[in-house]
């Protein structure tokens, strides 16, 4: 089959590959109707994730019809139509029972690999490098799914693809962000990020309750989209106002958005450019492999006693994390 | 889950530490010394000819020869010695290279602080090990611990180790045999006699606090026929009683949970640190065979 595989940092290639099959008595697999690149393989393509391998199948977010299943598998029969979450979960384990299925204990058979970085292994992830597992991912025609009793949402309606398909990452993701965030119509929220998962995570803070919720990107039209499609209440663009956290005090009568979201992550863009210079530098040279200027100005930025929710993709260790403030400050 | 290794149930000391590091420093050094001494010579700033290479070879033969003195002995003092001894010459041999052979006055200053800063420690290093006899590296079969919580019933958890453990296909570590066995508390084992390595050990059977399941407590001690430096080697490439025994305990939890040893394309066998050294890339495979004894 084809397959969208990694070919070294900056290269990603459409290649003939073999076709996927069962290898485990629960497995699943699916034919891929529709599939979606995230925001988190620019991580893989620029080179930033460690453990990538050449050949490597990316993609985590796809869907389609079950052609084969395991001689284990009940809840699936070939021909269902399924939406594949990106993280794998066994649903036995305790981590699975406390349904913290990303971070399922058996799941990841590189465990040892992710706990000499992370003090723990978290669950296995398709298409996403050797640390999550080493599983081929779903930018291809085909793809094993495990677990398949466990994942997979069946979709028995004629919704469109398109209407299903980022239940398989980027809504829950969101969704996840604002939960964490607890929104209340009182509350003032402030999402970093207005990308694909940030729109998700705005959305879903209107969906759980908030009145109020503030977007902060430098892209206009994702500002834009956030305003008039996800229930943004107001936006910064920060190439215009820079100082993100001033801006914020003064929507909010000098106190500061209750609940902060970084939907960024890693690759974050900073509006000073000596600073963000400083940044990529450091992490050009691997001296710092994250950068990690949104999650310090929304710390800097959260009110005192508040919530910092983290959904923004990170892989290793930061430079200058601001301790002080987060502590002192009484932030969760 | 957690695992540890000690000696003899104590970590090694500072001075002993700093021994270790430096017999397998000379050993990174040595090799290739002799095997690539021009790629060397270019490094540390010195003009590539065939006299500099020979030097090169001379010096690299007596790093390695400090290596096995160093790795292969509990206090090997004079092999400590030895190396101090060892930088006087390179002090005195990259003298002459600024004079007389110097190719990158910059990186031969480096390399000759290097060389300085090395000595420190070799001193160091030396003169403690010759002051305080007690000081020793390290000594003995290694001692390791490794612990997981499965959630199944104790019963269950106890009796399915002590049968898959006696078969050799499932465990790395395995086989093993139960020499004493007292039911609810402790379970006293040893390497079959085909086994690769000397394992004798203990494994604790307990309840994990609330509903949680079972926390076996593996407690083991290992010599492996090579010494201590073949340890070493080993450890380097995956072959190591510790970590088979992580291993094992993280296939055990899946097979009981799961009812099956978890497979990816990157990682077909299963959960393997020797596996981690080596992936394949994340693409199915061309012929996907059945993992043997894979399931419950």
């Amino acid at each position: 089959m084809r397959a969208n595989v990694w070919s070294g940092r900056n290269t990603v290639q459409v290649e003939n590959v073999p076709d996927p099959k069962i290898l485990n008595r629960d497995d699943v697999i699916v034919r891929i109707t529709s599939t979606a690149i995230c925001g988190s393989d620019l991580h893989l393509y620029n080179g930033f994730i460690p453990t990538m391998e050449k050949g490597d199948i990316l993609g985590h977010e796809f869907m389609g019809e079950v052609v084969e299943t395991g001689p284990d598998v009940q809840r699936l029969k070939n021909g269902d139509r399924v939406v594949v979450p990106f993280p794998i979960a066994c649903g036995r384990c305790e981590a699975c029972r406390r349904e913290q299925y990303s971070v399922c204990e058996n799941s990841n058979p590189n465990a040892g690999m992710a706990e000499k970085m992370f003090g723990h292994a978290c669950a296995g992830i398709f298409g996403y490098s050797h640390l999550t597992g080493g599983y081929a991912g779903g930018q291809a025609e085909y793809a094993r799914v495990p677990f398949a009793d466990v994942g997979p949402i069946k979709i028995e309606d004629d919704l469109a693809d398109e209407q299903v398909l980022f239940l398989s990452d980027i809504f829950p993701t969101g969704f996840m962000g604002a939960e964490m965030a607890e929104p209340s119509p009182e509350k003032v929220i402030a999402v970093w990020g207005a990308g694909p998962v940030g729109q998700f995570a705005i959305s879903s803070a209107r969906l759980l309750g908030a009145e109020h919720v503030i977007a902060i990107d430098k892209e206009e039209y994702r500002l834009r989209m956030a305003r008039e499609r996800a229930g943004a209440t107001a936006t910064i663009n920060f190439e215009e106002e820079p100082d993100v956290v001033e801006a914020l005090k003064e929507m909010t009568g000098g106190r500061g958005p209750d609940s902060v979201i970084d939907a960024v992550g890693m690759e974050a863009t900073h509006a000073q450019p000596a600073l963000h210079a400083y940044d990529r530098i450091k992490q050009a040279t691997r001296l710092e492999t994250d950068r990690p200027h949104a999650l310090r100005e929304a710390i800097m930025a959260c009110r005192p006693g508040g919530i910092v929710s983290v959904i923004g993709v990170y892989g290793g260790m930061v430079d200058k994390f601001p301790a002080g403030a987060f502590m002192n400050k009484g932030l969760t | 889950m957690y695992a540890t290794t000690t000696h003899n149930g104590q970590a090694p000391g500072a001075a002993a530490k700093l021994a270790s590091g430096l017999g397998w420093f000379s050993l990174s050094l040595g090799a290739p010394q002799v095997v690539a001494p021009d790629r060397v010579n270019e490094l540390i700033g010195v003009r590539d000819d065939g006299r500099a290479r020979a030097w090169q070879r001379v010096v690299g033969g007596r790093e390695l020869a400090a290596a096995a003195g160093i790795l292969g002995q509990r206090r090997p003092t004079l092999w400590l010695w030895g190396r101090v001894a060892g930088d006087l010459m390179d002090l005195g041999l990259l003298g002459g290279a600024f004079v007389r052979r110097r190719c990158d006055a910059r990186r031969l200053a480096v390399a000759t602080a290097s060389v300085v800063g090395v000595f420190v420690a070799d001193l160091y290093a030396a003169a403690r090990m010759s002051a305080r006899p007690e000081i020793a590296r390290e000594e003995g079969p290694m001692k390791a611990k490794a612990a997981i919580t499965i959630r199944r019933p104790r019963e269950e958890v106890e009796r399915r180790w002590k049968d898959l453990v006696r078969e050799s296909d499932v465990f790395l570590l395995a086989p093993l045999e139960v020499t004493a066995d007292e039911p609810g508390r402790r379970v006293t084992f040893r390497s079959g006699a085909k086994a690769d390595h000397r394992v004798t050990g203990v494994a604790l059977f307990t309840d994990a606090p609330g509903d949680r399941g079972t926390e076996i407590h593996l407690e083991f001690v290992y010599a492996s026929p090579a010494g201590r430096l073949g340890e070493a080697v080993q450890k380097l490439s995956g072959e190591d009683p510790l970590q088979f025994a992580k291993d094992d305990l993280r296939r055990f939890r899946q097979l009981l949970e799961v009812g099956e040893i978890v497979r990816s394309e990157g990682s077909p066998e299963g959960h393997s640190v020797k596996e981690h050294l080596h992936q394949r890339p994340a693409q199915p495979l061309e012929h996907a065979r059945p993992l043997e004894h894979a399931h419950a």
